[in-house]
């Protein structure tokens, strides 16, 4: 369901691999995730317990991805072009390998940061991931690096703690 | 009306205090600041400032809320004025006659009327929001559970299918956010669902790490990915003016005042419209008005009257869009989403029971909006050259700066390190999201309105006996349901 008047990147094998990924997790819920994971509720004879709503929003998911798998095997059995889209915020469609280096990356360095931020506290993970984005950046003035990666998180966690009394996670290492 | 008045009176005696009138000045200049950075807004800044927002009164934590959207709108049209980037889509019209302008040396006449048409669009649609407010909540509450249910069935179809080009995406979209927000606790049972054993988990995933990793984080994150790959071509410079040239004359004003009452009234019925966007409202505002004019071919040569119909359409929005999250609980955009949270948050439920329940609480809000509306005015025009130097900060130290602020956002009324990596988690998805035409609005609506939707469905089924026919025999679920297949049919043709 996609409209072949856009201009823009071709998202046709995302669709095909969205939807089978999309799909098969519905699937993967619909059998182990919900009846594992959500008790089934007594007194409930009409099946309004708590797999009520999971199960419906699950099997609408299923449907729906399965429908846009099945409207990407359509165009191509008719040869209709590929699917471009745009959203809401007008950001660049697309998605390659660029993109999915860029995931993986956040991904990378989210859990990096998180597990600085559980030993070595805010400032010292904030500093380091602030002067890395602004070295990537394009920032090549070392001072003013210093100075901002360094003085935002400490200026941060005076104001939090001084102001409203809150304490951002602290060197925890030699606790 | 009377009685509206009265209660307006009311909420201005509670409103008007210096504290309140302090955070609406700061909530506008940030929402000015916000908006003058490209790829920001004010959508990032409002998920991450609602956290601060606990430790205030809740007439004051949503005052300031709402007059951050407020700045965010005027503030956009900035940078699509002198740099022709605009702030956000929204502006993008704004751009086709403010920088045109810019170039003839009267950016700072540009920005002025962009100011006033943002104001102008507020004041009006804060009216029509006072006057309606009252008598849509009395309509909503001869609504049942089956009506409810019906309804948020709609406001999810028209959000997925004009929130991005695919229905199919933007409904399995809403459906996951709807799944998301069944994790923990069942709120009938008690039972937990999905929770793992992670005690994280059992208030269910948290709306504040959500709204900050999917709005905020993802579009930040997705900038700064711009940035470091830079592609090209140097920015535009801002054009420096005569300053004799830059006041707007009472005969120019008074020119654009049909323009103005047109787009105005445009923005509010897009507001008042579940899933249209503010977008929409700018685009059909200046649309409007080149059809009306006299010499439609002057637009796009800098002409005043295009930015006023831009800039009021898009601000007409803000207060209309809270039409129906007031009446109903349901949001029209996802800045009303993000104020749904806020009211949560605050232990407001918003719905037609919220004018009886916290009635006070509501007339203050809409007197702290219209207090909004002139200190945007004032904030907005002697900021001018302060707004004109943000424009210049780059990119590269704005981006990284604010994804420490969503990370402490997160970490204020959780201290839960989980959360942080919740958002990060959300962030990635709305990032995968936002490349491949998933609706993030749709799924954030979903999560934010699924807990709602399980409650009035489950109670429609006990009701009539797990009878799903009931939304077609009930005479007020049936307009609701039908105009559900009737948009499923008419979106999924056009997509």
């Amino acid at each position: 369901m996609s409209d072949d008047d856009n201009d823009g990147p071709d998202l046709t094998t995302f669709n095909l691999a969205a939807s089978t990924v999309l799909t098969l997790f519905g699937v993967f819920a619909l059998a182990f995730l919900i009846p594992d994971h959500v008790p089934a509720s007594a007194g409930h004879d009409q099946g309004l317990g708590a797999r009520f709503m999971p199960t419906i929003a699950v099997a609408a998911l299923t449907l729906l991805t399965a429908i846009l798998g099945l409207n990407v095997f359509i165009r191509r059995v008719r040869g209709l072009g590929p699917i471009s889209e745009d959203n809401e915020d007008n950001d660049d469609q697309g998605f390659g390998s660029k993109e999915a280096f860029n995931t993986l990356a956040m991904l990378f360095g989210a859990t990096l940061y998180v597990g600085l931020l559980m030993s070595v506290g805010f400032v010292v993970s904030s500093a380091l991931a602030l002067a890395a984005c602004l070295w990537l950046g394009g920032l090549r003035n070392w001072l003013l690096v210093a100075v901002l990666s360094v003085g935002i998180p400490l200026a941060l966690t005076q104001v939090l703690w001084w102001g409203l009394t809150i304490q951002l996670p602290s060197w925890t290492l030699f606790e | 009306m009377e009685q509206v008045l009265l209660q307006l009176a009311a909420g201005f005696e509670s409103a008007f205090t210096l504290w309140n009138l302090a955070f609406i000045t700061l909530g506008v200049v940030i929402g000015i600041v916000m908006g003058v950075l490209p790829g920001v807004g004010s959508l990032t800044a409002i998920p991450v400032l609602i956290p601060i927002t606990f430790y205030m009164e809740p007439v004051t934590a949503l005052a300031f809320l709402v007059a951050i959207t407020k700045g965010g709108t005027s503030g956009g049209a900035i940078p699509a004025i002198l740099l022709n980037a605009p702030g956000s889509a929204e502006n993008v019209a704004t751009a086709r006659d403010g920088y045109p302008l810019a170039k003839q040396g009267k950016p700072v006449k540009a920005m002025r009327m962009a100011l006033y048409s943002s104001v102008f669009g507020d004041c009006a649609s804060d009216v029509v929001l006072i006057a309606l407010a009252a008598p849509f909540a009395a309509i909503a509450l001869l609504f049942g559970p089956a009506e409810i249910t019906a309804i948020i069935i709609l406001a999810f179809t028209l959000i997925a299918g004009l929130s991005g080009n695919s229905l199919t995406k933007g409904l399995a979209a809403a459906a996951l956010g709807v799944f998301l927000a069944t994790v923990g606790l069942d709120p009938e049972d008690g039972t937990q669902r999905m929770t793992f054993g992670i005690i994280d988990l059992y208030d269910g995933i948290s709306l504040n790490a959500m709204a900050i990793g999917l709005l905020a984080l993802s579009s930040v994150l997705s900038q700064l990915f711009v940035v470091w790959r830079p592609v090209g071509g140097a920015s535009p410079k801002p054009v420096p003016g005569d300053r004799k040239e830059q006041g707007i004359l009472w005969s120019e004003f008074r020119s654009c005042i049909r323009t103005l009452f047109r787009s105005a009234y445009i923005g509010t019925f897009v507001g008042m419209m579940p899933g249209l966007g503010v977008t929409l409202a700018g685009f059909l505002g200046y649309g409007a008005a080149k059809r009306a004019s006299k010499s439609p071919e002057e637009f796009g040569s800098g002409k005043l009257e295009g930015i006023a119909a831009t800039e009021a359409a898009n601000s007409a929005v803000t207060g209309a869009n809270l039409i129906p999250t007031i009446a109903l609980g349901i949001p029209g955009n996802v800045a009303a989403a993000l104020l749904i949270g806020a009211f949560i948050i605050h232990g407001i439920t918003p719905g037609p029971f919220m004018l009886q329940t916290n009635g006070e609480l509501v007339y203050a809000l809409f007197a702290s909006m219209l207090m909004a509306n002139a200190v945007h005015l004032f904030v907005g025009r002697f900021g001018i050259p302060i707004w004109v130097q943000v424009t210049k900060v780059p990119k590269a130290i704005i981006l990284p700066v604010v994804t420490v602020f969503c990370v402490v956002g997160v970490w204020i009324p959780s201290n839960s390190i989980f959360e942080i990596g919740v958002m990060f988690g959300f962030a990635a998805l709305g990032y995968v999201m936002r490349k491949t035409g998933f609706s993030i609005v749709s799924l954030f609506i979903g999560f934010l309105l699924g807990p709602m939707l399980e409650h009035t469905l489950r109670q429609t089924m006990v009701l009539n006996d797990n009878n799903v026919l009931v939304f077609f025999t009930k005479p007020l679920a049936l307009p609701f349901t039908l105009l559900t297949m009737f948009f499923i049919w008419r979106l999924g043709m056009r997509n």
